[in-house]
C-alpha cells in the first residue's frame, strides 16, 4: 500500500520519453512521449494498431522499447520483466484476463507472494490469503467472496478481483486495456466506480479505449496515437467530442477509386433482431442479390460474432434468419444458412484450411458430393483434379503442383486455396470474414478484384474486415457495428473512412 | 510412405540374413500372425485418419470372443456365434463412437475407460474360465486351408482391399482425412462430422469382431485374455509405420500392411535369432518411439 501521508499527487509521477519500437514491417511506436500523475485519469485513444497496447506493454515490462527512456518520480526505470513493471508499481490489466480458474479469488491475487504458513515450514497459509484478500476486496466496496473460485467469477467480477490484486500489490500505475468489452452495464458502472476511487486515493489510472463516452465520463487527461505517433493530447475538459475524432481519424479522406453501381432492391438473405448476450443487440439487415454489403466496427463490436451467430456456430439468443427461395423469403436454421452459404473465416489455419492435405482436395472439400458416384459415392479424382487445377490457371495459385500440401504455400496462396474451396460450391450468398489478412499487398488487390468481378456475377456478399481501406474499396453499401448494434447504414459516396469512423467512435452529430 | 519403404527394405534386409526366414513354413506362420494384427490395425487406420485413437481394441476382441463363442458352444450354433461376436465388437465400437463424437470426449480417455470395461466385462461374463469345445467345422473352416491358401490370410486380404477402397476412393474415405486433418475446417465445409468420426469407432469394433472369428479358431479356445497387451502396442506401431499420424489426417490401408509386415517379421526374426521376448519387447518400445518421432519430424 501507499503510505496515505505523503501528498502522493504530486509525487507519484511517470513519465515515458521519446520510446521506439518497431516489428517486422511496422514502426508500431515512433518517438512517443506519454506522462501520467498520482490522481489523474489518463485516457489512451486511438484506432486499433495505433500504439496503444504497444506503448503500454512497455511500460508493462513485455516490449523493450528500441529508444526511449522511463521515469517513476523523476528516476530512471529499466523494465526488462512484467516482474520488473509490478516492483515498480505498474499493474496491467490485459482485456483478456488471465488467471487460475480453478484457484480461489485469494490464491489469484497472492498468487505471486502467497503468505508463509504460522507454523508449518513450506506450507502456505490459505486462511491469511483469504483474509487479506477479503480486506482489499473490502476497500472496493466488493461483496466478493475470497474463497469462491475464480471460474465461478463474472467477467466483471475477475476485473474487481485484478484490480484488488493491483491495490495489494501497492500498484501505484494502473493500467485498464479496454476494461469493458465484455461487461453489461451494470458492471460498467461498478468498475468506473473503482477507477474514480482509486484516483481519488492518488493512484495514476492510464484507461485505454476507442470509446469516446467513457473517456469523455472517466478521464482528466487525454492522449491520441495514430499510425504509433501521439496525434494530440491535454485536458478532456478543454477539447470537444468532434476534436478527438479528428485527432483519432486525421486529415486525409479515403475514398474508392470506382463507380457505384445500382443495387435492385432484391434481398437475398434477411437477418431479423438476432440477440446474443451481452454481444449482439438486436441486429438486422437484408442483403441484396449482387450487393457486397461491407460489415464494419471497431474491434470487440461484434462483427465476426454476428456472423458466427448466424451461422450457428456460436449460442443465439433469439432472432430469425431468412433466404430467398423460389416463392419469397422462407426462414432458416443457422445450421441450413451455413450449408447453403460459402464462409470465408477469419482464420484460415483454425477454420478455412486442411493444412496437411493437399490442394485439390482442400479446393474440393465443399462440393463433394458433385463429384461422387451415385450408389456407392465413389469419387471421381480425375475430375476433382481438373477443376483444381482450373482453379489454380485462373486465380493464379502459387503452388509447385495440385498435390503439394497446403502448408507448403505462401499465406496469400493458402488465401486463394480458401477462395477456390468456396468459389467451387457456387453459392449465391458468400460470407467473408477478414478475407484479406495476412496476405501480400500483390495477393490482396488480385482478392479484391475476384470478389468485385463474383459480385458483377450475381453472387452477394457479406464482407467483414477490420481494414477500413478494404471496406471502403469493395463495398456498395456499408453497415457499421458498435457494441453489438447496427449504428449505421451508408451507401454510395458517402462510404468513406471519415463516416464509417465517425459512426463508429459513437460520434452522434455526424456532419456527412 | 517413407516409413513404409524403409519397413518393406528391412524386410528384406532381414529375410536375407536369417536362415529358415524363407522357408514356406515361416511364411505361413508369418501370414497367420499378420491376420490378427492385420484386421485390428486396419481399424486402427481409420480412427487414426479420422484423428482418434482406440485402445481398447484388443480387449475388446476378448470380450466379443467369449460371449460368441458361448453362444456357439451352447447352441452348437457356429454361425451365430460368428454374429454375436461381431455384434459385441460393433457394440463396443458404438459406445466409443457416441462417447467420442456425440459426447465430445477426449478418444484416449473414452477408449481406455472401454478397454479396462471390456476387459472386466469378459472376466465376469466367463468367471475367468476359458471356453474350450468349440465346433470343429468352425476350427476346421476358419482355420484351415483354401487352396492351399490359409483361410486368415485369405480374409485379412479380402478386408484389406475393401477398407484400403473405401478410405481411398470413396467420399466416406474423404469425409475420415479431412475431418482428421482439421474437424473445424471440416465442419464449416459441410463435412458430417459426428457420423464420420461415429463410423470409424464402429468399424474399429466390427474389425475387433472379425479378429475374435479368426483368433478363437486359430488357438481353438476363446479367453479372457486372447490378445495380449503389447500387441496393443504393435497396433499403434504399425498404423505409425504405415504412414498415419498421431494428429489425424493420414495414413493408409496399403501403407498399414507394410508396416504390419515389417512389426511381424521384425517379431518373428528375433524369434528365430532367438532373443529374449522381453529384450525384444524393448526393441519394440523403442522402434515405435523412433517412429512417432519420425511422424513428429515428417508434420513440421
Amino acid at each position: 500500500m501507499t503510505d496515505t501521508n505523503v501528498d502522493t499527487r504530486t509525487a507519484t509521477q511517470l513519465r515515458m520519453s521519446g520510446i521506439s519500437k518497431a516489428f517486422p514491417g511496422v514502426q508500431a511506436l515512433d518517438d512517443v512521449s506519454f506522462e501520467a500523475r498520482g490522481g489523474e485519469i489518463v485516457g489512451l485513444v486511438g484506432v486499433n494498431g495505433a500504439g496503444k497496447s504497444t506503448l503500454m506493454n512497455v511500460l508493462g515490462g513485455i516490449y523493450q522499447p528500441e529508444r526511449g527512456d522511463i521515469y517513476i518520480d523523476g528516476r530512471k526505470v529499466v523494465l526488462q520483466s512484467p516482474k520488473d513493471a509490478g516492483r515498480q508499481g505498474i499493474a496491467f490489466i490485459h482485456q483478456e484476463l488471465l488467471f487460475f480458474a480453478s484457484q480461489t479469488v485469494a490464491e489469484n491475487m497472492f498468487i505471486s507472494n502467497l503468505f508463509p504458513h504460522p507454523s508449518l515450514p513450506l506450507l502456505v497459509s490459505k486462511k491469511a490469503a483469504i483474509r487479506e484478500a477479503g480486506k482489499y476486496l473490502e476497500m472496493l466496496g466488493s461483496t466478493i467472496d475470497p474463497a469462491s473460485r475464480m471460474e465461478d467469477l463474472s467477467v466483471g467480477e475477475r476485473q474487481v478481483v485484478e484490480i484488488a490484486r493491483a491495490l495489494a500489490m501497492g500498484s501505484r500505475f494502473v493500467i485498464l486495456d479496454e476494461p469493458t468489452s465484455s461487461l453489461s452495464l451494470k458492471e460498467k458502472r461498478i468498475l468506473f466506480e473503482l477507477i474514480k476511487r482509486m484516483k481519488e486515493e492518488g493512484k495514476a489510472v492510464i484507461y485505454i479505449s476507442h470509446f469516446l463516452d467513457e473517456i469523455f465520463e472517466l478521464c482528466d487527461k487525454y492522449i491520441v496515437l495514430r499510425n504509433g505517433r501521439v496525434n494530440g493530447q491535454g485536458d478532456v475538459a478543454d477539447v470537444t467530442k468532434n476534436d478527438i475524432v479528428k485527432l483519432i481519424i486525421g486529415k486525409e479522406l479515403v475514398v474508392a477509386d470506382k463507380v457505384y453501381r445500382a443495387i435492385e432492391h432484391k434481398p437475398v438473405l434477411k437477418v431479423e433482431n438476432i440477440r446474443r448476450e451481452k454481444v449482439l443487440r438486436d441486429v438486422s439487415f437484408e442483403l441484396h442479390e449482387s450487393e457486397i454489403l461491407g460489415l464494419w466496427g471497431l474491434m470487440g463490436s461484434g462483427r465476426t460474432e454476428l456472423v458466427r451467430a448466424m451461422l450457428g456456430l456460436d449460442r443465439i439468443d433469439g432472432g430469425g434468419i431468412f433466404l430467398a427461395t423460389a416463392d419469397g423469403l422462407a426462414e432458416v436454421s443457422p445450421r441450413q444458412l451455413l450449408r447453403q452459404c460459402g464462409y470465408i473465416t477469419e482464420n484460415r489455419h483454425a477454420d478455412g484450411l486442411f493444412l496437411t492435405q493437399p490442394v485439390w482436395t482442400n479446393i474440393t472439400a465443399t462440393a463433394l458430393r458433385d463429384y461422387a458416384s451415385r450408389l456407392l459415392r465413389f469419387m471421381d479424382m480425375r475430375h476433382e483434379i481438373a477443376t483444381a487445377i482450373d482453379f489454380i490457371k485462373s486465380m493464379r495459385i502459387a503452388t509447385p503442383g495440385h498435390a503439394t500440401r497446403v502448408e507448403n504455400l505462401s499465406g496469400g496462396n493458402q488465401q486463394k486455396v480458401v477462395f477456390a474451396k468456396w468459389l467451387n460450391r457456387k453459392d449465391r450468398v458468400l460470407i467473408m470474414d477478414e478475407p484479406t489478412r495476412g496476405v501480400d499487398v500483390g495477393a490482396k488487390l488480385e482478392i479484391g478484384a475476384l470478389i468485385r468481378q463474383r459480385a458483377h456475377e450475381g453472387t452477394s456478399t457479406l464482407l467483414i474486415s477490420s481494414e477500413i481501406e478494404e471496406i471502403v474499396n469493395l463495398s456498395d453499401r456499408v453497415l457499421i457495428l458498435k457494441e453489438g448494434r447496427i449504428v449505421g447504414d451508408v451507401s454510395g459516396e458517402e462510404i468513406n473512412n471519415q463516416t464509417l469512423m465517425r459512426y463508429a467512435l459513437g460520434e452522434e452529430t455526424v456532419d456527412a | 510412405m517413407a516409413t513404409a519403404a524403409v519397413a518393406v527394405a528391412l524386410t528384406v534386409i532381414l529375410s536375407l540374413s536369417i536362415p529358415h526366414f524363407m522357408e514356406l513354413r515361416n511364411i505361413l506362420n508369418i501370414l497367420e500372425q499378420l491376420s490378427i494384427l492385420g484386421f485390428m490395425a486396419i481399424g486402427m487406420t481409420f480412427v487414426m485418419a479420422a484423428g482418434g485413437i482406440d485402445l481398447s481394441v484388443y480387449t475388446v476382441v476378448s470380450a466379443a470372443a467369449v460371449v460368441g463363442a458361448t453362444v456357439m458352444v451352447d447352441n452348437d450354433a457356429p454361425v451365430a456365434g460368428c454374429i454375436v461376436m461381431i455384434l459385441v465388437g460393433i457394440g463396443f465400437g458404438t459406445v466409443n463412437g457416441i462417447a467420442i463424437a456425440l459426447g465430445r470426449m477426449i478418444p484416449f480417455i473414452v477408449t481406455l475407460s472401454t478397454m479396462v470395461l471390456a476387459q472386466g466385462f469378459a472376466i465376469w461374463f466367463t468367471q475367468a474360465q476359458s471356453i474350450y469345445g468349440l465346433p470343429e467345422g468352425y476350427i476346421d473352416v476358419i482355420s484351415g486351408d483354401l487352396f492351399g491358401i490359409p483361410v486368415p490370410a485369405i480374409i485379412i486380404i479380402v478386408v484389406a482391399v475393401i477398407a484400403g477402397v473405401v478410405l481411398a476412393r470413396t467420399e466416406f474415405g474423404r469425409w475420415i482425412y479431412l475431418t482428421g486433418s482439421n474437424e473445424r475446417t471440416a465442419r464449416v465445409s459441410g463435412i458430417p462430422i459426428r457420423f464420420t468420426k461415429f463410423s470409424t469407432y464402429v468399424f474399429s469394433g466390427l474389425m475387433a469382431g472379425i479378429t475374435a472369428i479368426v483368433l478363437s479358431a486359430m488357438v481353438g479356445t476363446a479367453t479372457t485374455s486372447m490378445v495380449r497387451d503389447e500387441r496393443l502396442m504393435d497396433v499403434i506401431a504399425t498404423t505409425v509405420i504405415g504412414g498415419a499420424s498421431l494428429r489425424g489426417g493420414s495414413g493408409s490401408v496399403l501403407g498399414t500392411m507394410l508396416g504390419l509386415l515389417f512389426i511381424t517379421v521384425l517379431g518373428n526374426a528375433f524369434n528365430l535369432i532367438g532373443i529374449s521376448p522381453f529384450i525384444a519387447m524393448v526393441i519394440k518400445g523403442f522402434v515405435l518411439v523412433a517412429v512417432i518421432g519420425l511422424d513428429v519430424l515428417r508434420t513440421r
